[in-house]
């Protein structure tokens, strides 16, 4: 130990410093070490001469201290402040450690009195403030482990007792940090629960990295108490080192009956020594946790238990009741004990059940029943089962399956007895029915008018009455066996084989649905027959058969034949009519033949265009027809079935068409189906009928008419001869004269009907048959010569007949007296027409005696020759010379008479 | 004397009636066998009758030439007709001063109803 210079202090105080069990330490006044005893070597760790000359500050205090303790020393050394008497602090000592050290200080004066330095013992309290802080330590410990055992007294929730308990242990600053991480039967993390160090939560990071942290791993491989040192390579970048760098981690297994629950991690203060009766203590607290979740786990396990048999007397309860069938649990003494729903429903009319006696509930009787098959089960110990009719065996509604199972005690005995009862009426009926509808199905089977037959494979194995009909057969044993081709020509009329075809029909039907198809079968006696078949698959007891339905279409393929031709045979027949038939739709033709294309001037495919309009058919003037008719079928009236209108062609020409229409149904509607007849011809035909008629009636009028007029004629010239009368020969003359007047007037008529005109005569043919026949009545000899000069010309029977009756005076005068007393003499007689008509009457004879009677002009003939020569409007002129002649000269009428009406 | 118009186109029957009707004292003017002349004759000879024809030559009736004549004077005409559908009721009724009678009259029913309409 060195003496500083100046100092008053002697070698036995150097001595003493150095046996004194307290480190001794002097300070200049800027902190350097100017003194330090053995002692103070020992606690720092440093030999004397590596401590004395260094500043204290610097050197041994820790940095967060420096500054503070040497402002206050400044301020001491310049005397500001007193010295601080005793202090503790912590210095740095050998190796990076720290030790607490209690100081008593004393300032050192030079002779002026001024503060040099100090002097401080020091005592080394590290130990103890260990120990006390050790002590306090384990008190917040044990008062966390007793707030957790109270916590597991009461918390009965395993999440909440954890991160309770990890409060508890934090709260009380007995630890920075716990955590508590539970697992399931395979070590994975059930749930977890953690305390301290503010926001860490070690869980996510533990399942980012899928890995738990090195001292749950290890913990968990020791299963004991394992400590971790902060320094361990393997704590890496586990969140508690890199919030606490200090913190050292505990961790404690946490096992009841050793059962692994789980384990607990605490971080312990750096300060705090961690000794076995720390690690006691938690194994002591992880005990009572154990403890407490497997109480947690037990009463879980035990209310669980209870859920599950409630539950499973729920669940057995409702399968009882779900039961569409009656269940009922009797005693040996036949009371109901129990009842299902069914059975509650089906006797409520009997409530309450329970408790009274089975054949009164169910069959109303005070004995059991004489069949009663729960007597025969509580006899003989076995299951039983009867049908029972209901209500009563006499009148039964229905049926019940009654079926007895007994419930045994463990001796043997029965003790219970299960009623199980079905009700089968549905099931007897429908057994009934299924027998009604075998029996109807046999003799729809049997009754059929197709035949139908089953088919194994290739062979028949069953056909109906109708098959064995169809085929000619006697009986259904001749086809049974047999094969389809059997039954079938060789060929079918595809040219494919019979027997080949049925092999592939037969294999397709098999495998999938065909359609009905066309088969020409073959009776015995080798009558082809088209017939139609439907082939179904049928399974029976298992086995795969097919079911062939088959019609004989022979007469229906006959009849369909026959339609075909009778379709063509109207085809035909509409096509070649001489009728236009047409079907109209909406105003549009849908069918039109070939006469309807003639007559209309258009074809098909005209009238098909999509502007086609069926109005411009017809002629303007009658298409009033057409509107007229739809508006009234629009109206609802009834429409004449036939009517007439003209249509106008293309051409321009007007064909005139009677229509007889129908109205059928059609499409959505009413279509027109109608014929039209070409009556142009036939209505020209008889409007010249009807024309012809109208001159026939008038032409009849006109003869009645005539007739009259004539008969009048003839009553006056016989009027006016009788006047002349005197003698017999007069009056003989004179109807000779008559006689001749009568014959030219009939004679008109004769040549009048003769022509076939009616109206006019030939008046050249007339007049030489009426000289011819005068002459042969005159001039029997042929004395007189005459000649004839005649034009060619017609005359109407009002001046034919006044021409005749003129003509035949002249002549008739002139072959009596012109002739008189001479042998021959000739008569020229000539009908001309040069301009007006000119008719001449002349003579070679002695020419016109005056006094002759019969040329008097006053006689009869010369009268009536003036009267008819002025009812023709005619000039007479006679001249006498060589002979004597007339000539009547008549004008040309341009407006003749009008007919009568 | 009573004078006569006789209108008929066929003059046979004209003259045959004329002849007897003079031989029973009547004047019988020249015969008419158009209408018009048998107006014209009406107007000129002013006759006490006429015998009237209805069919006659030419486009006029006698009902034709009877309407004229009436317009102008009043004179009774008797119409000789072969068919009294050729005289309807309305011309009846037009001609109120007439008499029909079928042709050929019996001459006593024709001289009766001459006489008859004259004294008339």
């Amino acid at each position: 130990m060195k003496t500083p210079k100046n100092n008053r202090i002697n070698i036995n105080v150097e001595s003493f410093l150095d046996i004194a069990g307290v480190m001794f330490i002097v300070l200049d006044k800027r902190g350097i070490v100017s003194l330090v005893n053995e002692k103070g070597c020992e606690i720092l760790g440093y030999p004397e001469n590596a401590i004395i000359g260094k500043n204290w500050f610097d050197t041994f205090l820790p940095e967060d201290l420096r500054s503070s303790f040497k402002e206050v020393y400044s301020k001491i050394m310049q005397g500001k402040i007193q010295p601080v008497e005793f202090y503790e602090n912590p210095v740095l000592v050998k190796g990076g450690g720290k030790k607490m050290i209690h100081w008593h200080n004393t300032p050192l004066w030079d002779e002026n009195g001024r503060i040099i330095g100090t002097l401080s013992s020091g005592e080394d309290v590290s130990d103890k403030k260990r120990l006390e802080e050790k002590s306090n330590h384990l008190y917040h410990v044990l008062q966390a482990i007793r707030n957790i055992n109270q916590l597991i007294t009461r918390e009965k929730d395993k999440k909440r007792l954890i991160q309770e308990s990890c409060q508890l242990l934090t709260e009380t600053r007995g630890y920075n940090f716990a955590w508590i991480i539970l697992f399931d039967g395979k070590k994975d993390i059930l749930m977890t629960g953690h305390s301290g160090l503010e926001t860490l939560d070690p869980t996510p990071m533990m399942q980012q990295k899928k890995q738990l942290p090195y001292c749950v791993r290890e913990a968990l491989n020791r299963k004991k108490v394992t400590i971790t040192d902060k320094n361990h390579k393997d704590c890496g970048d586990c969140p508690l080192v890199r919030i606490d760098s200090e913190c050292r981690v505990m961790t404690v297994p946490i096992e009841y009956r050793d059962k692994l629950y789980g384990l607990l991690l605490v971080c312990v203060p750096r300060e705090i020594v961690i000794d076995q009766d720390e690690q006691n203590l938690l194994e002591e607290l992880t005990g009572d946790i154990g403890f407490a979740l497997q109480t947690i786990d037990n009463e879980a396990s035990r209310l669980a238990m209870e859920e599950k048999l409630r539950n499973n007397e729920q669940f057995l309860q409702n399968v009882f009741d779900a039961i569409q069938d009656g269940i009922s649990v009797l005693d040996t003494d036949l009371n109901i004990v129990r009842i299902n729903r069914w059975m509650e429903k089906m006797y409520d009319h009997r409530a309450p059940i329970v408790g009274q006696k089975c054949y009164y509930v169910y069959q109303k009787r005070t004995s059991p029943c004489s069949f009663c098959p729960t007597k025969l089960t509580i006899q003989t110990g076995k299951p039983q089962s009867e049908i029972v009719p209901y209500p009563n065996e006499v009148n039964p509604v229905g049926w019940i399956d009654l079926s007895v199972f007994p419930i045994m005690d463990n001796d043997g005995r029965v003790v219970h007895l299960i009623e199980y009862v079905k009700d089968i009426t549905e099931q007897k009926r429908a057994e009934q029915a299924l027998r009604d509808s075998e029996l109807r199905y046999r003799t729809l089977f049997d009754s059929a008018n197709d035949a139908i037959f089953l088919i194994d494979e290739d062979k028949y194995v069953g056909c109906n009455n109708a098959t064995v009909h169809m085929f000619g057969c006697n009986e259904k044993r001749d086809i049974i066996g047999r094969s389809p081709w059997d039954f079938s020509p060789a060929i079918q009329p595809d040219g494919m084989d019979s027997k080949q075809k049925t092999k592939k029909i037969i294999k397709m039907a098999q495998v999938g649905d065909i359609q009905p198809f066309y088969w020409q079968h073959q009776s015995v006696n080798g009558k082809p027959l088209d017939t139609q078949v439907s082939l179904n698959k049928l399974t029976l007891d298992g086995k795969l058969y097919l079911q062939a339905i088959v019609r004989d279409i022979t007469e229906q393929n006959q009849a369909r034949l026959a339609l075909k031709e009778s379709v063509a045979m109207y085809r035909s027949l509409i096509e070649n009519s001489n009728d236009a038939i047409y079907l109209l739709y909406n105003r549009k033709f849908e069918i039109i033949n070939q006469k309807f294309e003639e007559m209309m001037g258009i074809t098909l495919q005209d009238v098909q265009q999509p502007d086609f309009n069926m109005m411009t058919l017809i002629k303007p003037s009658d298409r009033v027809i057409i509107e007229q008719r739809e508006q009234d079928i629009k109206n609802g009236k009834s429409v004449p079935p036939q009517y007439q209108f003209t249509i106008l062609r293309p051409d321009g020409r007007d064909v005139i068409v009677e229509a007889s229409v129908s109205y059928i149904p059609y499409k959505d509607g009413l279509a027109t189906q109608g014929i039209l007849r070409d009556m142009t011809e036939r209505i020209r035909t008889e409007n010249q009928i009807r024309q012809s008629l109208r001159e026939k009636e008038v032409l009849l009028q006109e003869v009645h008419h005539r007739v009259k007029n004539n008969l009048n004629v003839i009553t006056s010239l016989l009027t006016l001869q009788a006047m002349q009368l005197g003698n017999k020969e007069q009056a003989i003359n004179a109807f000779k004269k008559t006689k001749d007047r009568i014959f030219a007037m009939a004679m008109v008529h004769e040549k009048l009907y003769q022509s076939g005109v009616y109206t006019e005569i030939d008046m050249n043919d007339y007049t030489k048959t009426l000289v011819k026949n005068l002459l042969s009545i005159y001039n029997p000899e042929a004395k007189i010569h005459y000649s004839l000069k005649l034009d060619n010309f017609n005359l109407d029977i009002n001046r034919a007949i006044p021409c005749g009756l003129i003509l035949n005076e002249l002549i008739t005068n002139a072959l009596k007296h012109a002739f008189y007393g001479q042998s021959s003499g000739k008569l020229t007689i000539s009908f001309r027409k040069h301009g007006p008509f000119e008719l001449v009457v002349k003579d070679s004879g002695i020419g016109l005696q005056t006094d002759s009677q019969d040329w008097n002009a006053d006689t009869l003939g010369m009268q009536l020759i003036n009267i008819l020569t002025a009812q023709l409007d005619g000039k007479l002129t006679i001249k006498i010379k060589e002979g004597t002649e007339f000539k009547i000269v008549f004008p040309v009428r341009k407006n003749d008479k009008a007919p009568y009406r | 004397m009573i004078k006569l118009l006789i209108v008929e186109d066929e003059f046979i029957i004209a003259f045959a009636l004329k002849v007897r009707l003079e031989e029973y004292g009547f004047t019988v003017l020249p015969i008419a066998a158009t209408a018009s002349d048998a107006v014209q004759l009406a107007i000129h000879h002013n006759p006490d009758i006429i015998l009237m024809d209805v069919m006659l030559k030419g486009s006029l009736t006698g009902v034709d030439a009877a309407r004229q004549i009436y317009e102008l004077k009043n004179i009774p005409i008797i119409f000789l007709t072969g068919n009294r559908h050729y005289i309807d009721g309305m011309q009846l009724k037009e001609l109120q001063n007439c008499k029909i009678l079928s042709k050929p009259p019996s001459e006593l029913e024709l001289i009766d109803e001459i006489k008859r309409c004259v004294e008339f």
